[in-house]
């Protein structure tokens, strides 16, 4: 293989994703939802620069730059723009279950936690807001709160495995043996071979 | 004072922004501590009886704010008057995750007022800025600051020229496995005045302390057990970690502590702690060592 071959078949996919965006037309929504499938998450927000701009901006406009933003690791620009899209519109639950993704990945748990229970506040058993939240709990090892959270949330979603890890881990964490090894065979039930409840009973037959 | 203390609430507005006034995103501590010290083989000095208050306030992992008092009383050997000191403290603190690097950015100011009737006035009038800007990997298992502190004291009745001090403070601080931290701070102290430092215009320090921290298990009231030491010299040091000034003018030149946090309630745990140090100073053209053991007691509340 010729050493310039990967960049050229690079460039080749970039001018691909162009023309299909500029075929696209002037739609600037379906230029970006294009770019974005390309991976081309840069481009995927710059294309909505205008309507993010203007005043008042656009809300949703705002809510895919801070998604693409996320996508691209751009974290303190995905908070900044969630946070603006919340001034928008301070009942917006896409916002603030989004702001919550930047903010997990900077490890800011108590901020994640606070947004994470503001979306409960208004929609208790909101899946989303339950997960992030045990995340937060898991990250700042409050682990009696993750297995009393994560119980609670397993009854609401029996069939889900997520959080039955969650409140696994939290048991193991614990101490209570006996709670994480049910646990994890439940897991183990909706999983087959999961990875984790498999080790997890290995070492605690 | 007054410029500093105006920076120091801008770059914490700056930081948390304007939006960040419910009370809800607060999380508010207050921390009474008392302690009481006895001074063995001390020409001068019998005991030590201290107590302080200190308030904390945390906007999320972004920033924080303490403010806090305490106050001293030494009291003298049968010639030596007491001396009651009162010290005040304002520290703000800011941290920032930038995009590039998965690590987290801080920094800290500190503020130290220290006042005292020492008739020597010596030690009174102690003004310290200080400073820390630390780098710590995200997953908290290591950890690199730099601190520098500048104290200014107040003219000595019995010895001439003003004394400023200077300090370094490089550090370095390892998780070792999940539940124990290791931690190792230099003291690089640089004084203005040798007379008025035991005739040392520098001292360099190596503190070393370990905390273990168990995983919370359900029954477990234990939260954590701390043992520090101090190998080398120190004067007039600035201690970030216990916001504490060293004003006396004795040299140090060893110390140990060991503390135990307990946990009483959902959210109040209790401090426990006892250590020695160890100090030399001139006295009459001789050089004296004593040593010093105290007792603290400590209660934390958070809401």
């Amino acid at each position: 293989m010729k050493p310039y071959f990967l960049p050229s078949l690079t460039f080749a996919v970039f001018l691909w994703q162009c023309a299909s965006a500029f075929a696209s037309g002037n739609d600037p929504w379906a230029q970006s939802y294009k770019l974005e499938q390309g991976g081309l998450y840069a481009q995927a927000a710059a294309v909505l620069d205008p309507l993010v701009a203007r005043q008042p901006p656009h809300e949703f406009a705002l809510l895919r730059h801070a998604w693409l933003n996320y996508l691209q690791g751009s974290h303190n620009e995905a908070v900044h723009k969630y946070t603006a899209a919340l001034k928008v519109n301070p009942r917006s639950l896409d916002a603030r279950l989004g702001l919550t993704l930047p903010l997990l990945a900077q490890q800011r748990w108590g901020e994640a936690a606070y947004h994470a229970k503001q979306v409960l506040a208004v929609s208790p058993w909101d899946y989303l807001a339950n997960v992030r939240l045990m995340i937060c709990e898991e990250g700042e090892r409050k682990w009696e709160d993750l297995a009393k959270h994560a119980a609670e949330v397993a009854l609401r979603y029996p069939a889900d495995a997520t959080v039955l890890v969650y409140l696994a881990r939290a048991e193991a964490w614990l101490g209570h043996a006996g709670k994480a090894k049910t646990a994890y065979l439940q897991v183990l039930e909706r999983i087959p071979g999961h990875v984790e409840a498999t080790n997890f009973l290995k070492r605690n037959p | 004072m007054r410029p500093r203390i105006c920076a120091l609430s801008m770059m914490f507005v700056a930081i948390v922004g304007t939006d960040a006034l419910g009370a809800e995103d607060w999380t508010l501590s207050l921390t009474p501590a008392f302690s009481y010290g006895r001074y063995q083989g001390s020409p001068t000095r019998e005991s030590v009886t201290g107590g302080r208050l200190f308030l904390d306030a945390q906007y999320f992992e972004r920033a924080g704010l303490t403010v806090g008092g305490d106050y001293a009383n030494v009291n003298g050997k049968p010639g030596y008057p007491d001396i009651a000191q009162y010290a005040s403290f304002l520290s703000g603190r800011a941290s920032y995750v930038p995009d590039a690097v998965p690590a987290r950015i801080g920094l800290r100011m500190d503020l130290h007022a220290v006042d005292n009737n020492d008739a020597t006035n010596g030690t009174d009038q102690v003004r310290v800025l200080a400073s820390r800007l630390s780098v710590s990997d995200l997953g908290g298992t290591v950890r690199m600051d730099v601190g520098y502190a500048s104290s200014r004291f107040g003219r000595s009745a019995t010895q001439p020229g003003n004394l400023e001090v200077r300090q370094w403070t490089p550090t370095a601080g390892f998780g070792l496995n999940g539940e124990q931290w290791l931690q190792l701070r230099g003291y690089f102290i640089i004084s203005s005045n040798p007379v008025r430092s035991q005739g040392r215009d520098g001292t360099s320090a190596l503190e070393v302390k370990w905390t273990y921290r168990p995983e919370r298990k359900s029954d477990a009231l234990l939260e954590n057990v701390q043992l520090a030491f101090l190998l080398g010299e120190r004067i007039y040091a600035v201690d970030g970690d216990s916001a504490a000034v060293y004003n006396l003018a004795d040299l140090q030149t060893g110390a140990i502590a060991l503390s135990t946090g307990w946990r009483v309630g959902r959210s109040t745990s209790i401090l426990l702690g006892a250590g020695w140090e160890k100090y030399k100073t001139a006295l009459a053209r001789e050089n004296v060592s004593y040593t010093s053991l105290y007792g603290f007691l400590a209660l934390a509340g958070e809401w």
